[in-house]
C-alpha cells in the first residue's frame, strides 16, 4: 500500500535597502520532519 | 506493486492542515539536525511571526500547503533551522549547569533554575531529545523523563548544552546549510508542505 508522504521545501527571498528582491532561492535542507502524528488525526 | 494516493485525498489533507489555524515561523542558529521527533528548534532567536496561509498546486490540484511571511533580521547572525509553530509565545531557553552523565539520569541542572515553570509537567528539547519535566526540588534541580515524544536518550550530554522549552505545538521543521544575515536583512520565506 502506498503511503502518505509530505514533501516540505523552504525557499527565501531578500529584501535589499533599495527595495529590490534577491532570490535566495530554495534552502539546502539536511531534514524535514512533518508531523506525522497530525496527519494521523485526518 | 504500485499506489497511489488520490489527488482529492492530497487537496483534503492540506485543507485540514489549513484548518489547524495561525502558524508562527520560528528561526534558530544551533547546530544540528532535524528529527520528526523535535519539539523545539535549535537555539531559537528573536520572537516568531505570524504569516500567511494558502493552498497552492504543485503535482495536483491543491496539494501544497504554503506558509508565507517576512521576517527581519535584528543582528548579523547565521540560521540554521526554522519552524512552524502553533504559539507566538517564545520558549524558555537556558543550558545545562552540569553535565547529563548517563541516558538514565532523571535529572539535570539549569544554569538558571528560576526561569523554568513551577507548574508541571512541561516538556523541553536538549539537543535531539525530548525530556518531559516532571517536578523540581525549587531551587537547582529539574527532574525529567528522558527519551520523550520517541526520542533517543542521549548518553552524555555536555556542561552549557542549549536547554529549550516546548512552546506550542510544532507543525514543521527543517535544517538548512546556514543562511548568513545582516542586521536589518528582511527576508520572504515560503515554506512548502507537499503532500504525495
Amino acid at each position: 500500500m502506498e503511503s502518505i508522504s509530505a514533501k516540505i521545501t523552504v525557499s527565501a527571498k531578500k529584501i535589499k535597502e533599495d527595495g529590490t528582491i534577491e532570490d535566495l532561492g530554495e534552502l539546502l535542507s539536511s531534514h524535514f520532519l512533518s508531523k506525522e502524528e497530525k496527519c494521523q488525526e485526518l | 506493486m504500485s499506489g497511489t494516493v488520490s489527488s482529492n485525498t492530497r487537496s483534503s489533507i492540506v485543507n485540514a492542515l489549513v484548518n489547524f489555524g495561525p502558524q508562527y515561523l520560528a528561526v534558530g542558529t544551533g547546530t544540528g539536525t532535524a528529527s520528526a521527533t523535535d519539539l523545539a528548534l535549535f537555539s531559537e532567536v528573536q520572537t516568531r511571526v505570524s504569516g500567511t496561509i494558502g493552498v497552492v498546486s504543485t503535482t495536483t490540484s491543491g496539494d501544497t500547503y504554503q506558509w508565507s511571511g517576512t521576517w527581519s533580521s535584528t543582528g548579523i547572525q547565521t540560521l540554521t533551522n526554522l519552524g512552524l509553530f502553533s504559539s507566538k509565545g517564545s520558549p524558555i531557553q537556558d543550558t545545562l549547569s552540569q553535565q547529563v552523565n548517563s541516558n538514565t539520569q532523571t535529572f539535570i541542572i539549569p544554569n538558571s533554575y528560576y526561569s523554568w515553570p513551577s507548574s508541571y509537567p512541561f516538556s523541553i528539547q536538549v539537543l535531539s531529545e525530548v525530556m518531559q519535566v516532571v517536578s523540581g526540588n525549587g531551587s537547582t534541580t529539574l527532574y525529567v523523563n528522558r527519551g520523550s515524544n520517541g526520542s533517543t536518550a542521549l548518553s552524555t550530554i555536555a556542561a552549557q548544552t542549549p536547554i529549550t522549552q516546548v512552546s506550542g505545538q510544532i507543525l514543521a521543521k527543517t535544517s538548512f546549510t546556514g543562511l548568513s544575515l545582516n542586521t536589518g536583512d528582511q527576508i520572504v520565506f515560503n515554506v512548502n508542505i507537499q503532500i504525495q
